[in-house]
C-alpha cells in the first residue's frame, strides 16, 4: 500500500463525533558523514518511517504511532488514540483550534543537485581535501568533517479535507579545526551554520578546500592571542551569531505554547508573556524588527507547510523594538484569540506529535555597512562563531562564548582576542542595539540541532540576519 | 506492556543477520535491532495537554570489506529489511576505507541482569495527575502543576559475524512535577523528578509537596549579589555539574585534547572524597544492561576515583583508534534507548558520604541552596570551564539555616576548582533521568562555586 492508500483508508474510519483526526505518514532518509583528518569515522544513512494519528476530541488530544504500515495497524492506532482523548478527559484542556484553509497540494522544494544523488566519494574527498589544507599547519591536529543531509516525505490527510504530499531536501556541513601550541588548545569552525533547504549545490558552492586556509591560518594565531579581559565594551556580532542569539532569545521565547506554560516542565517558560503582545512591550530599540519567516528561499525553517498542513508564513514577531507576534499553532492561536495559526508546527519523525518549532528568525536588515560599522567603533570588539551558549529558563540572563575576537581600536580592527564571551538580559541586550547591518551582509543560516518537548525532538531551524552592533555590553567573563 | 518484545528484537536480529550472512561481499557484520514502546502523558496549567503513546522497530546494521566499513539504519517493517540488508551489502565497496578498523566485538559472556518491572497504562497515568493535584491543592489552591508521566519499555538484540549475540530488555517509569505560583508579576517555581522501575514507587505526593513548597518559597525571592559562595548542591543540581564533567572523559574529547582530564588521566584533581561509578550491572539502575550497544559485556567501572579520573569511555572503533586494540572498548557504544539523547548511556553514581541536607545546612555560615542548574554548557573545555542557572528553587543560607529564596543566579566556573573543594556528601541517593542517562545522587555541599550573574526571577 502506498502512503495515500493508507492516509485514504484512516481518514475514511476516523470516529464519529470528532472534531479533528489527522493522519501523517513521514519517512526521512538523513545521511551522515564524519570525517577526521584523512579518515572517515563514520559515515551512515538512517531512513525511520511510520504514521501517526492524532485525535481532538471533546476538547483533548489523543496520539498513537507505529512502524508498521498496514491497515490493521491503523486500526490499532485509530483506537489508541482515541483512548487516549478519552482517559485526558479527567483534566480536560477544553482545547479548541482556528479554522484554516482546505488544502489539496503536491509539492517538493526546490534543489539541483539531490545530495543522495552525490557519490560517497565525492562527499568524502570534499572534507578530507580541506582538512589536508587546514593540516599543513602543524599546530592543527584534528580536521573534523560533518555533513548532514535529509529528505523528509510527509503525507498529511485530515478530516477536514486538506491533502498534502510534501517532500523536503535540506543538507549543510562544516570542518571543525582544533589546534594545540602555547600551553593552549583552540578551534574554529567553517562553515557556519550552512545548513539550508538546498541540494549538494550549497556544498560545491561553500567549497571547503578553497576557502579553508584563512580560518586555519587565523586559528594558529589564536593559540598566541590574547585572552579578552573582563569589561563593558560595544560589540558587533557577525551573522551567525547574530542568528544563534536570536534563536535562544528571541525563537524559545516566542514559541507560543511555550509562553503558554505546555513546556514549563522541561524547557521552560517565556518572559514574553501573552498580556506583553502588542501592549507596547520593548524587547528591543528602534533599529530592532525580527520575523519568524517560513517563506525565505533555502532556509533551513523553510517548508511550504506545517505538520497541521497550514501555510508556512512570514510572522513579524518585533517590530521597531516593540513586540508584536509569536510562533503559533491551531491550538495556541485560538487560545489567543488570533484568526488563524502561525504555521509552525513540526515533527521531527512520524512517532513524534507536531509541537511549535521556529521557522527561520531573522533580524531585518538596517542601513549600515560592515566598513561603516567598524570605522563609527572607537573601542570595541568583533565576535565570530559560536562557541558556548546558555540561556536561563525565561529565556532572559544569557551568556555565549565565540571562537573569535578581533579587537577595535579607533575604527579599525588592530588585532585578535581569544575566549571571547559576553553575557546580558535579553531586552536590555536589544535594547542597547547601536547599528544594524544592511540587506547585502544578511545570511540565513541555521541549525539542524534545535531541542525541544518530550520526548524530545531534535528540529532543524533557521535564523540569522545581518551583524549588529550593540553598546556597553559586559565582557570576558571567565573565560 | 508487551510481552514478547525481546523475542521481537531477537528474530529481527537473526533474520537479518541470516540474510547477511549468505553475502560474499562482507568480511564482517553486526546487527543491532532494537524496539521501544513509549507512551507519556504530559500536563501543564492543571490538565492533560499531550497524551502519545507510539512503537517503533529498527535495525542498524554494520558491516565491512576489508577496511570499508559502511552503517545503515532503517525502521524494520515486515517487508524492508530484505530490501534494506540488499542495498547495504551493494554499497559496500563505495564505503569509505577506515584504517583503523579492527573489526567487531569478539564473542562475550554476560552477567543475568533483571531490569523490567511494571509502567504505568494511561488510565494509571492519570490517576498519578490526580494524586499530585489533590496534594497540591490540599496544600495552596492558586497552584498550577506541570510535568509528566513517561514510560519506556525497551529491548534489543545484538548479533555479530563473530558468533556473538546477547539481547537485553529494560523498562522504567519518570515522573516530574512541577508547580508554579503567580501572583501579579511575580512567579514562583518548584520542580522534581524521579525514576522507578516500578510505577508503584513513584513518590508523587512527596515530591509534589516539594514542588509546591518551593513554588511557594521562591514567589517573592530575592536577590542576591554574585561571588563566590559555599553551596549545597540538590540531588538535580549536583547531577548537572557532574554530567557535564563526565562529557570530558568521551573518547573524541579526551583525545583530541578537548578535555580538562586530557593527558591528565591518573592524577589527583579532584576532592578525594569525589568518586563517581557508572553501574550498569547493578538492576537498580534503570538502564541496567549486561552488554552494549555492539555487544560487549558491560562492567561497574568507577569513572572517578577519589578524585582522580580513571576511565576514559570508549566503544570498539574509538578503542581501535587512539588505543590500537579493539578490546580495551569500556563498554560504551550507544544503546539507542531515545533519537535525543546524545553521547553514551550510563548509569551514574556519585558515592554517598555521612551526611544529610539538615546537617549540611546547619554547618553553613553564609551560602546558597541549590535545587537544580539549567542550560549548563562548556565555555572552555580544555580548562573545564562550564556555566549555567540556577533554577526552580534557590535559597540563601545564613548562619546555619535557610534565610529566604533567592532570584536565579548565573555560575561559571571551571570543575578543576569547584570539584576540588568538596565537603560533605549525603548519605541518601536520589534517582533520577536527566539528559539522557540515568544518575542516583545525594546532596552535596561544596565550598566555593563562582557565580557570575543574576536573572530577573
Amino acid at each position: 500500500m502506498t502512503a495515500h492508500d493508507l492516509a485514504e483508508y484512516a481518514v475514511t474510519h476516523f470516529p464519529e463525533g470528532i472534531t479533528l483526526g489527522e493522519f501523517k505518514f513521514l519517512k526521512s532518509k538523513s545521511n551522515f558523514l564524519f570525517t577526521r583528518n584523512d579518515n572517515v569515522n563514520r559515515l551512515s544513512t538512517t531512513i525511520n518511517s511510520g504514521f501517526g494519528i492524532r485525535f481532538l476530541i471533546n476538547g483533548a488530544w489523543g496520539f498513537a504511532a507505529s512502524h508498521q504500515l498496514d491497515k490493521a495497524n491503523i486500526d490499532v492506532c485509530i483506537k489508541q488514540a482515541s483512548k487516549l482523548a478519552q482517559a485526558a478527559s479527567k483534566r480536560n484542556p477544553n482545547v479548541t483550534i482556528t479554522e484554516e484553509p482546505v488544502v489539496e497540494e503536491k509539492i517538493t522544494t526546490k534543489f539541483e543537485i539531490d545530495p543522495f544523488e552525490v557519490s560517497n566519494e565525492e562527499k568524502i574527498e570534499y572534507f578530507i581535501s580541506a582538512s589536508k589544507v587546514a593540516r599543513e599547519y602543524n599546530e592543527i591536529k584534528y580536521a573534523n568533517g560533518l555533513y548532514f543531509a535529509q529528505k523528509d516525505n510527509l503525507v498529511f490527510y485530515n478530516s477536514e479535507g486538506t491533502k498534502i504530499d510534501q517532500t523536503l531536501v535540506w543538507n549543510g556541513g562544516y570542518l571543525n579545526l582544533i589546534a594545540r601550541g602555547n600551553g593552549d588548545t583552540q578551534t574554529r569552525k567553517f562553515s557556519d551554520d550552512q545548513f539550508k533547504t538546498q541540494g549538494w549545490e550549497l556544498m560545491k558552492k561553500l567549497d571547503l578546500t578553497a576557502n579553508i586556509d584563512p580560518v586555519a591560518k587565523q586559528l594558529v594565531q589564536l593559540l598566541e592571542a590574547p585572552t579578552l579581559k573582563e569589561q563593558k565594551s560595544t560589540i558587533i556580532l557577525n551573522p551567525s551569531q547574530v542568528g544563534i542569539q536570536l534563536h535562544e532569545s528571541m525563537g524559545h521565547p516566542s514559541e507560543l505554547d511555550r509562553a503558554l506554560g505546555y513546556e514549563a516542565a522541561y524547557a521552560g517558560t517565556s518572559f514574553l508573556k501573552t498580556e506583553l503582545l502588542n501592549n507596547d512591550f520593548n524587547y528591543g530599540n528602534e533599529l530592532v524588527s525580527i520575523n519568524a519567516d517560513a517563506t525565505i528561499a533555502n532556509g533551513l525553517g523553510t517548508f511550504p507547510y506545517d505538520h497541521e498542513g497550514v501555510a508556512g508564513k512570514n510572522t513579524p514577531l518585533v517590530k521597531e523594538g516593540k513586540f508584536v507576534g509569536y510562533l503559533s499553532s491551531r491550538e495556541t492561536a485560538s487560545l489567543l484569540g488570533l484568526e488563524n495559526s502561525g504555521g509552525s508546527m513540526r515533527s521531527i519523525s512520524y512517532e513524534h506529535i507536531p509541537l511549535i518549532r521556529m521557522t527561520n528568525i531573522m533580524l531585518q536588515p538596517g542601513d549600515f555597512t560592515f566598513d561603516e560599522m567598524i570605522q563609527d567603533t572607537r573601542d570595541g570588539y568583533y565576535f565570530e562563531t559560536n562557541r558556548s551558549w546558555s540561556i536561563d529558563d525565561i529565556r532572559l540572563n544569557f551568556q555565549f562564548g565565540c571562537e573569535v575576537g578581533y579587537k577595535i581600536e579607533n575604527g579599525e580592527i588592530t588585532g585578535l582576542v581569544k575566549n571571547p564571551t559576553y553575557t546580558g538580559i535579553t531586552p536590555e541586550f536589544w535594547g542597547s542595539v547601536s547599528a544594524v547591518g544592511n540587506a547585502e551582509l544578511s545570511e540565513v543560516l541555521g541549525t539542524p540541532f534545535c531541542g525541544k518537548g518530550e520526548p524530545g525532538q531534535s528540529m532543524f531551524t533557521g535564523h540569522g540576519g545581518p551583524p549588529a552592533k550593540f553598546e556597553n555590553i559586559r565582557i570576558g567573563i571567565i573565560n | 506492556m508487551k510481552e514478547d518484545i525481546v523475542k521481537l528484537v531477537r528474530d529481527t536480529a537473526k533474520e537479518t543477520s541470516n540474510l547477511l550472512s549468505k553475502y560474499k561481499e562482507l568480511d564482517g557484520y553486526q546487527v543491532l535491532a532494537y524496539f521501544r514502546d513509549h507512551s507519556l502523558t504530559r500536563f501543564a496549567n492543571n490538565v492533560i495537554h499531550q497524551q502519545v503513546t507510539s512503537d517503533m522497530l529498527r535495525i542498524q546494521i554494520k558491516g565491512f570489506k576489508g577496511k570499508k566499513l559502511n552503517s545503515i539504519t532503517s525502521t524494520a517493517n515486515d517487508n524492508q529489511i530484505t530490501q534494506v540488508v540488499k542495498e547495504f551489502v551493494e554499497n559496500i565497496q563505495q564505503s569509505p576505507e577506515i584504517p583503523y578498523l579492527q573489526g567487531f566485538a569478539e564473542k562475550q559472556n554476560y552477567d543475568e541482569i533483571q531490569a523490567t518491572g511494571t509502567i504505568l497504562d494511561a488510565e494509571s497515568r492519570g490517576e498519578i495527575i490526580e494524586r499530585a493535584y489533590a496534594q497540591a491543592m490540599n496544600m495552596d489552591k492558586t497552584v498550577k502543576l506541570f510535568g509528566k508521566v513517561e514510560v519506556l519499555d525497551f529491548a534489543y538484540a545484538v548479533i555479530n559475524s563473530n558468533g556473538l549475540e546477547g539481547s537485553h530488555r529494560f523498562n522504567y517509569n519518570d515522573f516530574k512535577v512541577m508547580s508554579i505560583k503567580e501572583e501579579g508579576s511575580n512567579r514562583g517555581f518548584g520542580r522534581e523528578i524521579q525514576a522507578t522501575r516500578e510505577g508503584k514507587d513513584l513518590e508523587v505526593e512527596k515530591l509534589t509537596d516539594s514542588a509546591v513548597k518551593i513554588s511557594i518559597d521562591t514567589l517573592h525571592a530575592k536577590s542576591v549579589e554574585p561571588g563566590d559562595y559555599t553551596v549545597i548542591l540538590r540531588p538535580q543540581a549536583i547531577n548537572e555539574l557532574i554530567g557535564y564533567s563526565i562529557y570530558g572523559l568521551s573518547a573524541d574529547n579526551f583525545h583530541q585534547g578537548n578535555s580538562a582530564y586530557s593527558d591528565r588521566l591518573g592524577e589527583q584533581l579532584l576532592s578525594e572524597n569525589f568518586t563517581v561509578s557508572d553501574l550498569p550491572l547493578d538492576n537498580n539502575s534503570i538502564f541496567a544492561s549486561p552488554l552494549d550497544g555492539e555487544g560487549v559485556a558491560r562492567k561497574n567501572r568507577k569513572i572517578i576515583e577519589n578524585g582522580i579520573p580513571k576511565q576514559v569511555l570508549y566503544d570498539t572503533l574509538s578503542a581501535s583508534q587512539f588505543l590500537d586494540d579493539k578490546n580495551l572498548t569500556s563498554g560504551h557504544s550507544n544503546i539507542p534507548y531515545s533519537d535525543y539523547a546524545w553521547g553514551t548511556l550510563l548509569n551514574l553514581q556519585l558515592t554517598g558520604g555521612d551526611s544529610s541536607e539538615e546537617e549540611m545546612i546547619q554547618d553553613t555560615q553564609h551560602g546558597l541552596l541549590v535545587q537544580t542548574f539549567w542550560y549548563s554548557n562548556p565555555v572552555n573545555m580544555p580548562k573545564g570551564i562550564i556555566t549555567g542557572l540556577t533554577r526552580d528553587g534557590l535559597y540563601l543560607i545564613e548562619n546555619g539555616e535557610i534565610s529566604h529564596a533567592v532570584k536565579n543566579m548565573r555560575y561559571t566556573d571551571s570543575l578543576l576548582e569547584f570539584f576540588k573543594t568538596i565537603q560533605y556528601i549525603g548519605k541518601k541517593h536520589h534517582s533520577m533521568i536527566d539528559e539522557g542517562s540515568f544518575s542516583r545522587m545525594p546532596v552535596t555541599r561544596l565550598e566555593k562555586l563562582k557565580f557570575t550573574g543574576q536573572s530577573k526571577h
